[in-house]
């Protein structure tokens, strides 16, 4: 029998040495192509290496993941996985396919960027690119909103919602989420017209699972207040534990994902897109959707996970000092975000250092908005002090004892998921066949009407 | 609610959730990575937000290099602590 913890170990050895050639590349500045690091801007071929060793850490914590399942589902033949593993492997079959798009893309610029062969498509890469990297924000949002569906329930004393509904959700996320990845290449040059309303379609597909979820949540808040006595129309919303930071990060995780999520149907609208695209509203937009409804949510689970694994506890004092900083980071990002959508739509670009272009008007009219930015900045430095202390304390200092792993059961009398759910190789099919009906047209069309290729460019 | 906020969250159910010792350490050694992660692009960002808003700075040739690096580091930690997470919900459940 395989050992699955021993794949985990080597994921970790891959990742880790992935992460460190990639990092000292981009230190010895071998490697100025910018976190999209799609071409025709090269990079050292050891920064692709890196880049590989990272895909291959990944792939043994998938496959480590998909040998555990099939295990557990021999040894427990006819019963549904239980929620919180479903989502888990919902996340590494996004990790896995969501993987190939940027591992094809990589091994054609290890050679490229060697100089073996002398020019690549641009097109294909950016698009192999966006396969990754739009599936990379979903999979970490995945992570997000499992604790959100299965974590928070209990933290209120509530029940989860119905786990059909749940499974459902995160089979929509797996098989429609890949092309979205068009959603990032709106302007590009070489995509056909009819390729780009396709995508505006399927980008707002998302939306069908993202709404469900916003559905649910809310019916289990109300449900969960309504059971601790709250009354009226929003009472129930004042017995929620709001001084508990297990669940104060993550609500307001969740309520950002209100203008994260409207935001990002705004950047999916063709003639909206033409207005934000490569502005600071972009990056503002990452940074409600990633700094706060992700991040926040990854830093509410430190304070249960965390003294779990270390198997210590969580202090009142811990928790006081948790919530103080799900404060400072929730004004640091809506200030951080907020002046940088405001920004960007008078036009501030992203991606480029501090000017006034000649003191030129327009630019000039950036600045207050740049200042909050940066006010933002510093309250997030402080955000990112305190929790990093506070998540290293209660791995070592926080006093022992045990911590539940806080785990939502369903609803007195409620049906379990029924086992089709469970029929993972029809959703990958599926999935696939979702991915070549976006990916086959205009790869072909890229590659039989390809422009003159281009050789590897650096700027600096 | 008050008590919600030290003791145990109230455990209705029979079947209390484990993961291994050595899963723990997994786990724990994924989180390390990434936070140290976090720390390294949290002072990094400062120093290039302060720098976007010109109020700070920074050698010229570095500049570009900085705003990647920055955004690398906190790429570190979104995918090492989804890994992190993923394993231990997937652990903790089901073996
Ligand atoms: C309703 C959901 C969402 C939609 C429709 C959406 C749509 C978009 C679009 C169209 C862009 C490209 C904008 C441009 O460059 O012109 C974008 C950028 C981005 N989104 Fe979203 N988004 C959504 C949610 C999220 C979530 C949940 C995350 C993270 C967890 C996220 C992270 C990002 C990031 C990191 C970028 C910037 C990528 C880059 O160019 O470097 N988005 N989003
Ligand atoms: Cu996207």
């Amino acid at each position: 029998m395989f050992n699955v913890r021993k794949l985990a170990w080597v994921g970790f050895a891959f990742m880790l040495t992935g992460t460190a050639l990639v990092a000292v590349m981009i230190i010895l500045n071998e490697a100025s192509v910018l976190y999209t690091f799609y071409p025709p801007l090269a990079a050292h071929p050891f920064f692709y290496v890196g880049l590989v060793l990272l895909v291959l850490g990944i792939w043994a914590c998938c496959f480590g993941v998909f040998i555990n399942y099939s295990h557990w589902r021999k040894a427990h033949r006819g019963q549904p996985t239980p929620l919180l593993a479903f989502f888990a492997m919902g996340v590494f079959v996004l990790w896995f396919f969501a993987s190939i798009g940027i591992t094809i893309e990589v091994l054609t610029l290890i050679p490229w960027s060697m100089g073996l062969v002398e020019t690549t498509n641009v097109m294909v890469g950016r698009t192999l690119f966006w396969w990754f990297g739009h599936s990379l924000v979903n999979i970490w949002y995945l992570v997000a909103a499992s604790v959100w569906y299965v974590v928070v329930p209990k933290l209120i004393g509530g029940r989860h919602f119905n786990e059909k509904l749940i499974k459902l959700v995160v089979i929509l996320l797996v098989i429609l989420n890949i092309p979205g990845g068009f959603h990032h290449q709106i302007v590009d040059p070489g995509i056909s017209l009819s390729i780009k309303y396709l995508h505006v379609f399927m980008s707002l597909a998302i939306a069908v699972p993202s709404l469900m979820t916003a559905f649910a949540m809310f019916a289990v808040f109300e449900r969960a207040g309504r059971r601790l006595g709250g009354k009226g129309l929003l009472g129930w919303l004042k017995k929620l534990p709001w001084g508990d930071v297990r669940f104060l990060a993550p609500m307001i995780a969740m309520i950002a994902f209100i203008p994260g999520g409207a935001g990002g149907i705004v950047n999916t609208s063709n003639q909206l897109n033409q207005v934000i695209h490569n502005t600071l509203w972009v990056v503002g937009h990452f940074h409600v959707t990633v700094g706060m409804s992700v991040v926040m949510t990854f830093f509410g689970i430190c304070y249960w996970l965390v003294p779990y694994l270390a198997k210590r506890r969580l202090t009142a004092k811990m928790n006081r000092l948790g919530v103080i900083q799900t404060i400072i980071w929730t004004v640091g990002m809506v200030l951080m975000a907020g002046s940088q959508h405001a920004a960007g739509l008078l036009g501030d670009p992203r991606r480029t250092s501090f000017t006034t272009y000649g003191d030129h008007s327009t630019a000039l009219s950036w600045i207050p908005y740049e200042y909050v930015m940066g006010m933002g900045a510093v309250l997030l430095l402080i955000g990112v002090l305190i929790q990093v202390y506070a998540v290293f304390h209660m791995m070592f200092f926080a006093p022992k004892g045990e911590t539940e792993f806080p785990v939502a059961e369903a609803e007195d009398g409620a049906a379990p998921a029924p086992m089709w759910t469970e029929r993972w190789g029809l959703w990958i099919v599926l999935l696939l066949m979702v991915v070549a009906m976006a990916y086959v047209v205009p790869i072909m069309d890229f590659i039989l009407n390809a422009p003159p290729g281009s050789p590897p460019i650096k700027t600096w | 609610m008050e008590q919600a906020r030290t003791e145990p969250i109230r455990q209705t159910s029979k079947k209390a959730l484990g993961i291994n010792q050595k899963d723990a350490k997994v786990s724990l050694s994924y989180l390390t990575v990434a936070f140290v992660s976090l720390l390294i692009g949290g002072i990094l960002g400062l120093l290039q937000g302060l720098e976007r808003s010109g109020l700070l700075e920074l050698p010229t040739g570095v500049n570009g290099t900085w705003h990647f690096i920055t955004r690398c580091f906190f790429h570190y930690f979104y995918d090492w602590l989804s890994v992190c997470c993923s394993f231990a919900f997937f652990r903790g459940p089901v073996v």
